[in-house]
């Protein structure tokens, strides 16, 4: 089950996903994405600490989340990535790419 | 036609499964295998790639093959094949369908229209094609004419820690093979002091990426290098 939560802090906007960020859930990150950016006004840190697992098409959804940060003039953060969704990042040779922390 | 080594001392276990082609019930079906591998593979690591291999193939099936077409199948048979007294295991994946879209899904096919995106970082598509060539050792697909498509993705590790000498003597065999130039084992073991968590052939694969060597040719090698061993041992 996927699920995202979004807490807005005082520099920026959290958002904490849990569960399995697959195909499927992919296309659910991007839309919920999608109506999220352009009301954002602070920077975005994406918390992947409760993830157990991520495919390739949630590696695209934060390459789209990266464009949109970046067209609104905004910084994304992702922090808390386990051992094997690091390794998502790492095997696409984006892990330099993104503000991985 | 799947790879399987010759000598008959294995020991193996195998897992059926109706995998269904609704993107949304991948979920439990993953969990079905990752108590499977959870069962009966030693390597955590390679547990998880396995499952996201499996994944991005299945996932490129119901894409491609049926087009997003809910409620049919895809046949998924997992076999696993230890060879404690050589050291590794197999692990075959092959995954069936029948889907009627006219893109069945070769990744052989696929592989260099991805690797050009990559390259350009265009960013656009390819990467469950590159996981794939990255975390399997081969990759087999054939399309019959009745209709059904077979893939088969396959993967040699190490059945538990393995000692230096058996490192060595895979490191002496691939330059046998003549995909390394002479590599003093020191060398080899300052890898595996770097990388101490990667099976023995992924640090192998970082040694020959240090002396130039294309990732698919030592992949291969390794592989090969593996099955001379054992036949020389059994």
């Amino acid at each position: 089950m996927f699920a995202i939560d979004s807490q807005e802090t005082e520099g920026t906007v959290l958002l904490k996903l849990s569960g399995e960020l697959d195909t499927w859930a992919a296309g659910e990150l991007d839309e919920y994405l999608a109506k999220l950016v352009p009301t954002l006004r602070k920077d975005l840190v994406v918390d992947l600490s409760e993830l157990a697992f991520m495919n390739s098409s949630g590696l695209r959804s934060f390459l789209r989340l990266d464009k949109l940060m970046k067209g609104e003039g905004m910084e994304l953060v992702i922090e808390g990535a386990s051992r094997s969704v690091f390794k998502v990042f790492r095997y696409s040779g984006l892990d330099g790419y993104f503000t991985l922390r | 036609m799947s790879v399987s080594p010759e000598n008959s001392a294995a020991t193996w276990h195998e897992f059926a499964l109706a995998w269904p082609t609704n993107l949304e019930a991948f979920s439990p079906y993953r969990q079905k295998v990752r108590d499977f591998f959870a069962s009966h593979l030693y390597w955590g690591d390679v547990a998880e790639d396995m499952l996201l291999g499996l994944d991005e193939a299945m996932t490129n099936i119901v894409q491609h093959a049926y087009e997003g077409l809910p409620d049919q199948v895809v046949e998924l048979r997992l076999r696993l094949e230890d060879y404690p007294p050589q050291r590794y295991s197999v692990l075959t994946m092959e995954m069936l369908d029948q889907g009627p879209g006219g893109q069945a899904y070769d990744p052989s096919r696929q592989l260099e229209q991805a690797r050009r995106d990559h390259e350009a970082q265009e960013h656009r598509m390819g990467y469950g094609i590159l996981f794939l060539h990255r975390l399997m050792d081969r990759i087999h697909y054939e399309s019959s004419d009745a209709g059904t498509n077979r893939l088969v993705m396959q993967k040699w590790f190490s059945n538990g820690p393995v000692e230096p000498e058996y490192r060595e003597s895979l490191l002496n065999e691939l330059h046998v093979l003549e995909v390394l130039p002479p590599v003093e084992p020191e060398m080899l073991q300052e890898v595996c002091q770097t990388y101490p968590d990667l099976e023995v052939g992924e640090q192998l694969l970082i040694l020959g990426s240090i002396f130039g060597c294309e990732q698919e040719v030592m992949r291969a090698a390794i592989v090969q290098a593996r099955l001379n061993l054992s036949q020389r041992a059994s």
